[in-house]
């Protein structure tokens, strides 16, 4: 009799995980196809370098002296009006020679004013709420320390702040570091399918493209209405996203606005990030599911696509205790599997397409891009899947952990440097 | 005479983050159309097709010396799907088979998350079998007489083939047949990955009824789960990798 409840339970589970993951599959293929049939959308192109608001730069830094004067010297050759422009390198806490570089550059650019933080919590939110005060312009542009923003960039960015209902606009992130080694060329054409495709795809079709954080830009009176950073969250990006989207401002993404940046280039500092990159997000989503699910303001697939952003990182969890469910049911009950052809052939589809559903939209991103060679590393995808399954399961399993110790503060793992 | 270079040029690339492909309703119903009479094909000739497959596992299974014997098979609609009968054991029985394999899971689990010149996505990989394979000698261990014997486990790996493979040519139209790819290309990758599936499947099933042979029935979960659905897909998906490599401009090259 337990066994039977077991098994029902067990049974229930799996058609649960098969219904979400289907979801998801339809959506990889609806944003793959939208993006490669669909022409684009007005991406505020002609309007770069019309009428400019005044801009504010922040960049935030912590022992970046590596890459600290890539960022500025990038920004000092920029066609952006040098009289509306106000770069603020944020210095947290640096403990090497970042302050006396960015001090130094200072001194002969009048625009760039650094921040020097000495003391205060840990993370880029916290940083970048101190240094607010300092910051002058309409709109706040954000860029990473290992940035190398291109020279129109900043217009770009900036024209879709001619819109009044844009609160947030995102760019498209470009490794220069791609060809380094396996995990750089990885997460070279896993970029290629979250921007060229999946983001591209969502702003074409007037869902919610995600603002990533970096090589992105946020009107200042949406950020001050929406009360600030806050510096208790890890993915401080998605959780302005849905601050911004609760008041009903839109997040546009251009994909023209291409950024470099370094990828990280060993497997332990990989695993750091999409660790912070998953708990971050799973906190975001615990904040702001239902007030997204209650906003009267935002459309049904607005909605939807909102809320399968926002429980993205349960999935793999999902996926990974599904795992173990199956096996279960194999073990004990193999008769249970599939007894008739249709049964059989929609599992059949569903494990195909279902696993092939990120593969596709990312190879077809890779041909947009036309990076031909780089497909043959799809299959290697699948190992990076395997280990995020893990990873993001992890980070579920130290999130609740943290919430049973009542421990508020997450610890912020930097992303290490490699630039030679 | 222009002296600029660039004056006489009369295309211009157009930018990778506006380019898009024309829709061709054409591409997709030709190769759906010749999908779907390869499934038929592969439907009508069944019945040699499963001989040859039984066949040629067969030969492997006497070639690797494992003595077996043939089950009656099952009917999976009209189609026969064969088993086999493999001596096989249940090493997690006693106490003593149960602790060592334990340890040995338990110990490998944490070397391997501490090995750090062990690549993340390979460590993963492994962590991910030490798991079911912890999961096995678990149930094993409580209900040591084996529900998922070699005969059972062959008939669920012949159903999961054929819905595969009947599933293949239609899925293979649906991703590439929609994409203005060239017509050679997409049918000589697309008949490689059948012929390629089918091979590895033979030698995939004939390790697995081996390995449930030499070292005990626990590792036959491994093989539906690790074994089965997920290699077939990376096939596919190298299959897939090759047909895009060589492709030219999708897009609209006029701007």
């Amino acid at each position: 009799m337990t066994l039977e409840l077991i098994v029902l339970l067990v049974k229930g589970y799996l058609i649960f995980t098969v219904v979400v993951l289907v979801i998801y599959v339809v959506r990889h293929y609806t944003l793959t196809l939208a993006r490669v049939f669909l022409p684009s959308r007005e991406a505020y192109q002609d309007w770069a370098c019309m009428a400019t608001p005044t801009v504010t730069v922040l960049v935030p830094m912590h022992n970046e002296e590596r890459v600290c004067l890539g960022v500025l010297q990038s920004l000092e050759r920029s066609s952006f009006d040098k009289t509306k422009l106000q770069v603020i390198p944020v210095n947290d806490r640096s403990t090497d020679r970042t302050a006396k570089i960015i001090d130094s550059f200072a001194k002969y650019h009048a625009w760039c004013q650094p921040f020097h933080r000495k003391e205060g919590k840990g993370g880029k939110p916290a940083a970048m709420k101190d240094a607010m005060p300092l910051v002058t312009g309409e709109v706040v542009i954000l860029f990473d320390a290992d940035y190398l923003p291109g020279v129109g960039l900043l217009d770009s960015l900036v024209a879709p702040f001619m819109d009044p209902e844009i609160g947030l606009v995102m760019g498209r992130v470009v490794p220069h570091n791609g060809s380094r080694n396996l995990l750089t060329r990885l997460l070279e054409i896993e970029r290629s399918g979250g921007y060229q495709t999946n983001q591209q795809a969502r702003w074409r079709l007037g869902l919610v493209p995600q603002f990533g954080g970096t090589v992105g830009g946020i009107r200042r009176s949406a950020l001050e209405t929406a009360g600030g950073w806050d510096d208790g969250m890890l993915a401080e990006d998605t959780d302005l996203t849905y601050r911004l989207l609760a008041l009903g401002w839109k997040v546009a993404y251009i994909n023209r606005a291409e950024c470099y940046e370094e990828v990280v280039e060993t497997w332990i500092d990989r695993r750091k990030q999409l660790r912070r990159w998953a708990m971050g997000h799973m906190q975001a989503c615990m904040r702001h599911l239902w007030i997204l699910l209650r906003n009267p303001d935002l459309g049904r697939w607005e909605k939807i696509d909102g809320v399968l952003l926002l429980v993205v990182y349960f999935v793999p969890p999902l996926t990974f205790i599904a795992w173990f469910a199956s096996a279960f049911l194999l073990m004990v009950r193999p008769d249970l599997f599939p007894p008739a052809i249709g049964v059989m052939l929609g599992v059949i589809v569903f494990f195909s397409i279902g696993n092939f559903g990120t593969f596709y939209e990312i190879s077809v991103a890779l041909a947009l891009d036309g990076l031909g060679k780089r497909q043959r590393l799809l299959p290697f995808i699948g190992g990076t899947y395997v280990a995020s399954l893990f990873l993001v399961s992890e980070a579920l399993l130290r999130l609740i952990w943290n919430r049973i110790r009542g421990k508020s503060h997450i610890v912020w793992d930097k992303t290490p440097r490699y630039r030679r | 005479m222009p002296t600029d270079k660039a004056l006489p040029r009369g295309r211009i690339l157009m930018h990778r983050s506006i380019r898009h492909v024309q829709v061709q309703p054409w591409r997709l119903t030709f190769w759906l159309t010749v999908a779907l009479i390869g499934t038929v094909a592969l439907v009508w000739y069944s019945v040699p097709l499963v001989h040859g497959y039984r066949f040629m596992v067969n030969s492997l299974l006497q070639w690797t010396g494992i003595p077996f014997e043939a089950g009656k098979g099952e009917m999976l609609s009209h189609i026969w799907i064969p088993n086999w009968n493999i001596g096989t054991f249940n090493p997690v029985v006693s106490p003593r088979g149960f602790w060592t394999y334990g340890l040995v899971i338990v110990l490998g689990q944490i070397l391997i998350w501490r090995a750090s010149w062990i690549p993340l996505p390979l460590a993963a990989w492994i962590a991910a079998i030490l798991l079911v394979l912890l999961l096995a000698i678990l149930i094993l261990h409580w209900r040591p007489e084996p529900i998922l014997t070699p005969l059972a486990f062959s008939v669920l790996w012949g159903k999961v083939t054929i819905g595969t493979v009947l599933i293949y040519p239609c899925l293979w139209a649906l991703l590439v047949g929609i994409l203005p790819l060239p017509i050679s290309r997409v049918a000589f990758w697309g008949c490689a990955a059948l012929v390629f599936f089918l091979a590895w499947n033979i030698v995939r099933l004939a390790f697995f009824l081996a390995l449930a042979r030499w070292a005990g029935v626990v590792w036959l979960p491994i093989g539906i789960v690790f074994g089965g659905t997920l290699p077939d897909c990376l096939v596919l998906i190298t299959a897939f990798a090759f047909v895009m490599e060589k492709v030219g401009p999708l897009w609209d090259e006029l701007a």
